[in-house]
């Protein structure tokens, strides 16, 4: 079984300065308040950090990564692995690009791209596959 | 790798702002078909399509999650730096 190129981009435009949204994705104190209920991050090029986010169903998501990129107020880049992974998932070169581009004064626009290696599909995703096409193929109508 | 994925997904778009290019990706999810089928014109052979959505991966439970985990992580980081704890 091949591995391929797999990616998940979110883009958003948030009502807030690049700055703003720089410091809530850097400074440990600001992260606690959105990002994760535990963050222990060494934040610079290199360091590394580590955040658990504990769900209301009692679930934990934790994470683990190194930081690739600090541009501020726009570009941050880390590498970020789930803490259930093995390597049987056979996922690797896990990273997070977020990038943050002032539209006006006080709006900015958010590209997050999640990209990651892993296997490709088996002939038997394609049912499911058919239904995340069409589910994407409605959003996208109702987005042009 | 990543130039690679960025390239991927902006043909994918571009393709799919066009309504005509939908229509035919909506045809095609529900199973292959013959070029003459799609958009009825044959001229002797047939030419069978298939949608190849293995490059967009867009079911696998990997993909899944994260897309939910983000979404939620961005409606938060939205709520946090719009709702009055605005910095400095």
């Amino acid at each position: 079984m091949t591995v391929v190129p797999h990616s998940v981009t979110v883009v958003r435009t948030i009502g807030a300065s690049p700055e703003d949204l720089y410091a809530a994705w850097t400074e440990p104190d600001r992260m606690r308040q959105w990002f994760a209920t535990v963050v222990d991050a060494d934040v610079r090029v290199g360091g590394r950090y580590r955040i658990e986010l504990h769900e209301a169903d009692g679930t934990v998501n934790g994470f683990t990564g190194e930081y690739l990129e600090l541009q501020p107020p726009s570009r941050i880049a880390f590498t970020f692995t789930h803490h259930s992974q093995t390597p049987e998932d056979r996922i690797s070169d896990e990273k997070v690009m977020v990038t943050f581009r002032e539209v006006e004064p006080g709006r900015t626009e958010l590209t997050l791209v999640n990209s990651w290696t892993g296997p490709a599909f088996e002939p038997s995703y394609y049912d499911e596959l058919r239904g995340g096409w069409e589910e994407w193929i409605n959003r996208l109508e109702k987005v042009f | 790798m990543f130039n690679r994925v960025v390239e991927q997904l902006d043909a994918v778009f571009h393709a799919m702002a066009d309504p005509t290019r939908r229509a035919m990706v909506r045809t095609l999810a529900a199973g292959e078909q013959t070029v003459g089928e799609l958009a009825a014109t044959v001229h002797g052979r047939r030419h069978v399509c298939r949608l190849e959505a293995q490059p967009l991966a867009a079911a696998s439970r990997h993909l899944r999650f994260y897309e939910q985990f983000w979404t939620e992580r961005l409606d938060a980081l939205d709520a946090f730096v719009t709702g009055g704890e605005e910095s400095s």
